[in-house]
């Protein structure tokens, strides 16, 4: 799975949280229940030590008024029993009967003098001491269950569980959140750095006054492409000059060529290479017109207002027939099924460029067609796009041919014979692209060639 | 350089300002060709000392031209004489050219290099624009409606009204039958020429576009269809 910056931020400062949390709130627990052994270890001990101090060192005392002092006392503790051992192991003392353990009572006669055993036997603590005088030996043996201690302990247990599954999310939350913030600026120059696109080089990234790394990234971005401006701009205007100067001298040969033929008398033979001589002339003029359409930035190419489809498409179709003299349209517009509303024409559009496309899709059209008959249909989509459709009667493209249909110098197996310079196809979908529109070859069936163009409605009027 | 134009010659005069010598001999020698008297110029002096006090029935003018450019001699042009047809040439086939031509009061434009039977249908069109005065039928009256033919404009209870050149071509169409039916077929053969045929169901949708435009917001519907027939003007 592919993380975000910002996840990948809030993720990891979540995980470091959680286990230096987790260590920290684990030491403590530890600590805690140490804490709670020791303290229990001392009240047990203080007990056992009491009651034999009391029952062999001091004569009025013997094992019922010790058994009485022990009930009356105050510091009694849970389940509590005492038991005092002489040294042949016979109970002299004890506070029950019933130990309720079952605790192994002979590591306590292996006890040496003096020295005690502390360990927790089930939910009870088990204090020992073999205690030692006038060559008398006597064991203390207190069982008692740490009751309120071990409550203590499941309550910090329970509250650093809590605090810990509380506090990682927030923390993830807040993480997340912080990281969006610090890297805001960074989503906004992602999305305008998507929208640059050929028509709008001249956008440069808005930046802040914090020169942080972010803002340092947008200059050297602002930079580059100040960079990549200036080279288009040169490439245009070189492109420019150089179609000013080609098409003069091709202008001066055409016009040359044309009253050479209008004006005398002719051979045959002359008739037909001056007309080839024109028409590879006006190809050639063509051909400069289409790579310059190409070389051209849309930089500089503004839409230039709202027109209406239907009537860019007879201009297109009026300028087509000077090079397509025998082409012969079927033109429709048909309404979205289940309504009667007329549909909206409208384009937001360069005039110019669009014609253009159109003309190519047109010539096209005549070219590729076995009768000079285009079938020419738009309908308005629910998506409120306008559906061109351009289809002709010819033989179609393969496959591989049909992926290819609008690279550069596409030239497919049934263009064999075909005037063209394969670049039509290429500045229409250029074109196209720059108006939002996109354009695609459908093979209907093998003799049936369509493009279909989708290109968005205008919101504004005529 | 030719001599000073003769104002009784019936032949249309041009004023051609080409800086190639070639392509000007060239245009030149085609209009004469086509039965026009053509005079030529290569840069603005030439037009300044020679053409600058005449007037032409048409002026070319190629933009490229040392000293002023021809978008510049189009402006002095337009200001002398508000009639005068202009045909701008460019080798340049930017946008920001036609709009300057356009702007300066050229009527026409044409992008080198051309069919020269397109520039004689250019010049012819420019010429027949200029020459033909307002004829009986050129303005037609309908209720409120009135429809400037030679101007292209439509006006209804005196707001203009805005069409496209084919829904302008249809009302023409149905206004010029005063009152008549016309039929689906006979518009679509008026409507489109050989070249293009349509269907009775894209007529009917020229014909909802043109209603939408003329008779909507008003009282008075101008459109009427007899089912089965076609459609025709009255007042209803």
């Amino acid at each position: 799975m592919k993380l975000t910056l910002k996840k990948r931020a809030a993720v990891s400062i979540s995980l470091t949280y959680s286990l230096i949390f987790g260590v920290t709130s684990v030491t403590i627990w530890l600590l805690f229940a140490s804490y709670r052994e020791d303290e229990f270890k001392i009240r047990l001990e203080e007990k056992a030590l009491t009651n034999l101090r009391l029952l062999v060192e001091v004569d009025e005392i013997n094992d019922q008024l010790l058994r009485t002092i022990e009930r009356s006392t105050l510091n009694r503790l849970y389940k509590e029993k005492t038991v005092i051992y002489n040294s042949t192991g016979h109970s002299v003392y004890s506070t029950s009967k019933d130990t309720g353990t079952t605790w192994d009572k002979s590591r306590l006669f292996r006890l040496p003098p003096d020295s005690e055993l502390y360990e927790t036997f089930g939910e009870f603590d088990v204090y020992g001491f073999h205690y030692q005088t006038q060559n008398k030996s006597y064991y203390a043996l207190v069982i008692a269950e740490d009751k309120y201690g071990y409550r203590k302990l499941r309550y910090l247990g329970v509250l650093l569980i809590s605090a810990f599954a509380l506090s990682t999310p927030i923390v993830w939350l807040l993480t997340f959140a912080a990281m969006r913030g610090l890297l805001k600026p960074l989503d906004r120059f992602i999305t305008e750095i998507t929208s640059i696109g050929d028509s709008n080089l001249t956008t440069r990234l808005v930046l802040s006054d914090r020169n942080d790394e972010i803002d340092q990234l947008g200059k050297a971005f602002n930079l580059m492409m100040e960079r990549i401006e200036s080279s288009y701009l040169r490439q245009q205007e070189f492109s420019a000059q150089a179609s000013h100067e080609l098409r003069t001298p091709l202008a001066r040969i055409i016009s040359q060529l044309e009253n050479l033929e209008a004006g005398e008398t002719h051979s045959e033979r002359t008739r037909e290479y001056l007309y080839n001589l024109r028409n590879d002339a006006h190809q050639m003029a063509n051909l400069i017109h289409s790579l310059l359409l190409l070389a051209q930035s849309a930089n500089d190419q503004h839409f230039t207002g709202v027109r209406r489809l239907d009537e860019l498409l007879f201009d297109a179709f009026e300028q087509t027939k000077m090079f397509a003299p025998n082409l012969q349209i079927h033109f429709e517009i048909e309404l979205e099924e289940g309504t009667d509303k007329e549909p909206n024409l409208d384009v937001q559009c360069n005039e110019a460029l669009l014609i253009q496309a159109l003309i190519n899709l047109l010539r096209n059209a005549d070219l590729y067609s076995d009768d000079h008959h285009a079938d020419v249909r738009l309908k308005q989509t629910k998506d409120n796009l306008l559906s061109l459709r351009i289809s002709n009667n010819g033989a179609t493209l393969n496959d591989g041919e049909a992926s290819r249909i609008f690279d550069a110098f596409m030239r497919g197996d049934n263009a064999r014979r075909k005037q063209g310079s394969g670049l039509g196809l290429r500045i229409t979908q250029r074109i196209l692209q720059y108006h939002g529109a996109s354009i695609q070859y459908i093979a209907e069936n093998d003799n049936l060639n369509v493009f279909e163009v989708l290109i968005p409605v205008s919101t504004q009027t005529v | 350089m030719q001599g000073t134009m003769q104002s009784e010659e019936k032949a249309p005069y041009i004023y051609l300002l080409e800086d190639d010598l070639t392509l000007s001999r060239e245009i030149r020698q085609f209009a004469i060709n086509h039965g026009f008297s053509c005079d030529v110029g290569h840069d603005s002096t030439d037009f300044k000392t020679l053409a600058q006090d005449k007037k032409y029935d048409l002026y070319i003018l190629d933009i490229n031209i040392p000293g002023m450019n021809g978008i510049q001699i189009c402006e002095r042009i337009r200001q002398a004489d508000r009639e005068a047809p202009i045909l701008m040439l460019t080798a340049y086939s930017d946008v920001k050219d036609k709009v300057n031509a356009f702007n300066a009061g050229a009527d026409d434009y044409l992008v080198k290099p051309f069919h020269f039977d397109e520039l004689l249908a250019r010049i012819q069109a420019l010429l027949r624009r200029k020459n033909k005065p307002l004829q009986q039928g050129d303005i037609l009256r309908v209720h409120d409606m009135v429809v400037n033919i030679p101007e292209a404009t439509v006006e209804r209870s005196g707001q203009i009204i805005l069409l496209s050149p084919k829904e302008f071509k249809l009302l023409t169409i149905l206004a010029q039958a005063d009152g008549k039916v016309v039929s689906k077929s006979a518009i679509a053969e008026k409507l489109w020429e050989k070249s293009v045929d349509t269907s009775h169901n894209t007529i009917e949708v020229y014909i909802n576009f043109l209603r939408r435009k003329i008779d909507k917001g008003h009282a008075t519907r101008l459109i009427q269809t007899r089912p089965g027939f076609g459609y025709f003007l009255k007042a209803e």
